[in-house]
């Protein structure tokens, strides 16, 4: 009996924890789930995290181990999880300022000093630059109409350019989401101080404010979801049962009444 | 979560201490110094199961000391942080061979041969990770070394 009355307080909890529904429809907490119970995914999100809400000896974040450990996250985690992250779609205010949070704007995102920059000197930056040089050249291929049919967007695109968009998050041309509200993106800086270059900065800036390729390929992301959120085939030790998400919850809760059951009699 | 909620989340913690490191004798034994930790015994199989707690701690008593892996809310983490995620907590459970290879733990075996001291090596984390999520106002929280990443037995 004593062993029974020991099986009853863990299964108590359980049924505590099950009845409370988890992730509740917000999508970029489902994928926030997903990616936690990853083998892969997990570490590169905590790393990049950690790293964004650091603090250099200066007093703000280390902005360059930041922008390194995204870019880690991006190019080695799954990348139906990580983009999952990246655009999970949204309906509410809370969704998407979670959506917004997600890359740790306020180290990867703002730059120093109280303004955002001239687009122009970002776009200089990344075009000094080894690394952004190669990745604003992949977006600009694939997130802009063909010159033949400026009209149109390939749908086939659609995939590359939302790749070749989260390749830039830790990059000098990094982007995000600029609300709450909508599915809009930009980078952190303006063509207030652009002289006579003005139409170019408008033209890089646009890239990302006035694209609607990309708020396709953006948008499209919906109609794929749930994404292979189950895809653990080169994992071995993991369970697959862990990102099957509220489901979970009620099937131990109803296989433990079960054994409560027996346990009774 | 309501606080009665909390209250059986630390009983049950409580609980599974007692329950997993043999008896109330062991929480009088000091803290354990992860140096310590014996190369043969120290078992690192990433095996995850399903949260059934029940069975797991019947048949924690059975399989030898492993990694084990639970998913919570974060609310159930009994820390006071309220987010909608739930995060990956591990922790290390099972059973410890009785052998020794140091000094004291040959010394302690023999005590406990004689009766004069209680329980048996402890299945306890060699290492820790961070833990990080949203919080409910979209700020991120860091739990700095939370979560479990390889477990070994001390004598």
């Amino acid at each position: 009996m004593a062993g029974c009355l020991g099986f009853a307080i863990p299964l108590l909890l359980l049924l505590l924890l099950g009845s409370e529904s988890s992730a509740g429809g917000n999508r970029c907490v489902a994928a926030a789930e997903a990616c936690s119970a990853d083998v892969r995914c997990q570490p590169l999100r905590t790393e990049y995290v950690v790293q964004c809400l650091g603090r250099a000896t200066s007093g703000v974040c280390p902005r360059a181990r930041c922008h390194r450990a995204l870019r880690r996250f991006f190019a080695h985690g799954p990348p139906a999880l990580t983009l999952a992250l990246l655009f999970c779609p949204c309906v509410d205010a809370a969704c998407a300022e979670r959506r917004r949070q997600t890359i740790v704007p306020a180290c990867a995102f703002l730059g120093p000093g109280l303004g955002p920059p001239s687009c122009l000197a970002t776009l200089e930056a990344c075009e000094h630059s080894g690394v952004c040089r190669p990745r604003l050249r992949a977006f600009q291929a694939s997130c802009l109409p063909s010159q033949v049919a400026p009209d149109v967007c390939p749908p086939e695109q659609a995939t590359s350019c939302r790749r070749a968009y989260a390749s830039l998050v830790g990059t000098a041309v990094t982007p995000n989401y600029v609300d709450n509200e909508s599915s809009r993106v930009a980078l952190w800086c303006d063509c207030g101080a652009s002289g006579n270059q003005h139409e170019e900065c408008e033209d890089f800036r646009g890239l990302f404010t006035r694209n609607f390729c990309l708020d396709r390929a953006i948008q499209a992301f919906e109609s794929q979801w749930p994404p292979t959120l189950q895809d653990h085939s080169q994992d071995p030790g993991h369970h697959p049962s862990q990102s099957s998400g509220a489901l979970d919850h009620l099937e131990i809760a109803k296989h433990n009444l079960g054994n409560l059951i027996l346990c009774m009699k | 979560m309501a606080p009665g909620g909390v209250l059986l989340s630390y009983m049950l913690s409580l609980w599974l201490l007692l329950d997993l490191c043999g008896g109330p004798a062991a929480l009088g034994s000091p803290v354990v110094e992860f140096g310590k930790f014996l190369a043969g015994q120290v078992a690192e199989a990433e095996g995850t199961q399903r949260p059934w707690l029940g069975t797991r701690i019947r048949r924690a008593a059975a399989s030898p000391c492993q990694l084990r892996s639970l998913t919570l809310p974060v609310a159930e983490l009994g820390l006071g942080y309220v987010s909608e995620e739930r995060v990956v907590f591990r922790y290390c459970a099972g059973s410890c061979p009785h052998g020794a290879h140091t000094q004291h733990g040959l010394t302690l075996a023999r005590l406990r041969s004689q009766g004069h001291v209680h329980g048996g090596p402890c299945c306890r984390p060699t290492r820790y990770t961070d833990v990080v999520f949203l919080d409910d106002r979209n700020h991120w929280q860091r739990l700095v070394q939370l979560s479990a990443a390889a477990c070994g037995c001390s004598d």
